[in-house]
């Protein structure tokens, strides 16, 4: 069974052959089953009917007036009383009050084990430090050979497009109950953003050497679809609580 | 982490360039919210384009180690286990 066949079939009147809608997988399945085919016939028709009955005809908003008044009133009230964010998982995205989200981001913060608090002048201090770490190590690797004209453009990165520090924001977790939040660090314009990504171009390979990390979740699936399980065999899955906060930086 | 890359040193030419790097990476961090600034001192920097790489090479490893130690004492999941509890 291959899934084309519900829009494109050959041109006898009354099939549904429509230019607009874009299939997003060839994929084909060994066997067929007539209730999903039916099933898929029958969509097919109904939305056939559907676009035949809507063409031509004038588009109107499915919002009433107070809806998109209230819409438009959250946009422009936005990060004021309350914040919009995306939320984990790619769900949508979630309203929360403001005062909330900064509790709860101050709660994470003031975690003493994991995060210390600095003033603005630690802070400016910091950064010189970093400065002045990145280009010695640059430098020392340039004269030694072993960096390349893109490793020394680490350092040569142009500062003034630098934001001082990331930024720290949360998101909320809305599928558990109750609704807890995954802390986000935004570091795209952080002094050592372009160390990172190049340290983690060559690290990528690393992966490779390994057979337990998989790339993404797709292919576990293909792995699953592969293997045979016999009777006794049983599956698990681990979950790992604050992974990034829990794996100790020193030790690497 | 160290260890790792210093293994494969013959493929990776510039490995102690990289380890370098890694480390000032991973020792500096600085992330702002409302105005007060934070330095994350524990764990892997949350936000570093590392973080997922490290996370995963790290969990490897330590799966890797684990396998060693199972097949040394002949002991069953629960080592592995046990360990990702500490």
């Amino acid at each position: 069974m291959n899934n084309k066949m519900f829009f494109f079939v050959e041109k006898t009147p009354g099939i549904f052959v429509d230019k607009t809608l874009r299939i997003k997988s060839k994929w084909n399945c060994a066997e067929e089953y007539k209730d999903v085919n039916d099933f898929c016939y029958n969509i097919r028709d109904r939305l056939n009917g559907l676009f035949q009955n809507t063409m031509g005809m004038k588009r109107s908003q499915n919002m009433s007036n107070q809806e998109k008044a209230a819409l438009r009133n959250l946009h422009l009230n936005k990060n004021v009383n309350v914040i919009i964010n995306d939320t984990d998982k790619n769900v949508g995205p979630a309203c929360a009050e403001k005062t909330d989200v900064i509790k709860e981001c101050r709660r994470q913060l003031y975690d003493k084990e994991a995060y210390n608090i600095l003033t603005q002048e630690e802070a400016e201090q910091l950064i010189r430090v970093i400065k002045q770490r990145l280009s010695n190590i640059v430098n020392k690797h340039t004269i030694r050979g072993n960096c390349s004209n893109k490793g020394s453009g680490i350092s040569t990165f142009k500062f003034e497009q630098i934001q001082n520090s990331s930024f720290f924001y949360i998101i909320w977790k809305i599928l558990k109950n109750p609704i807890v939040d995954r802390p986000i660090v935004a570091g795209y314009k952080w002094i050592l953003t372009p160390a990172s990504i190049f340290v983690g171009y060559y690290l990528k390979d690393f992966c490779n050497k390994f057979d337990t990390i998989l790339r993404d979740s797709f292919s576990l699936v293909k792995h699953l679809e592969k293997e045979q399980f016999t009777s006794d065999c049983f599956l698990f899955s681990v979950d790992l609580k604050s992974l990034y906060t829990n794996i100790p930086a020193q030790k690497n | 982490m160290r260890e790792l890359v210093m293994e494969y040193i013959n493929v990776l030419p510039n490995a102690d360039f990289i380890i370098d790097l890694l480390e000032l990476v991973l020792e500096n961090s600085l992330m702002e919210l409302h105005g007060e600034y934070f330095q994350q001192i524990f764990g892997i920097i949350i936000g570093t384009n590392v973080a997922p790489i490290l996370a995963n090479l790290y969990l490897a490893k330590l799966e890797d180690s684990e396998r060693k130690n199972e097949k040394q004492s002949s002991n069953d999941m629960s080592g592995t286990i046990q360990t990702l509890h500490r």
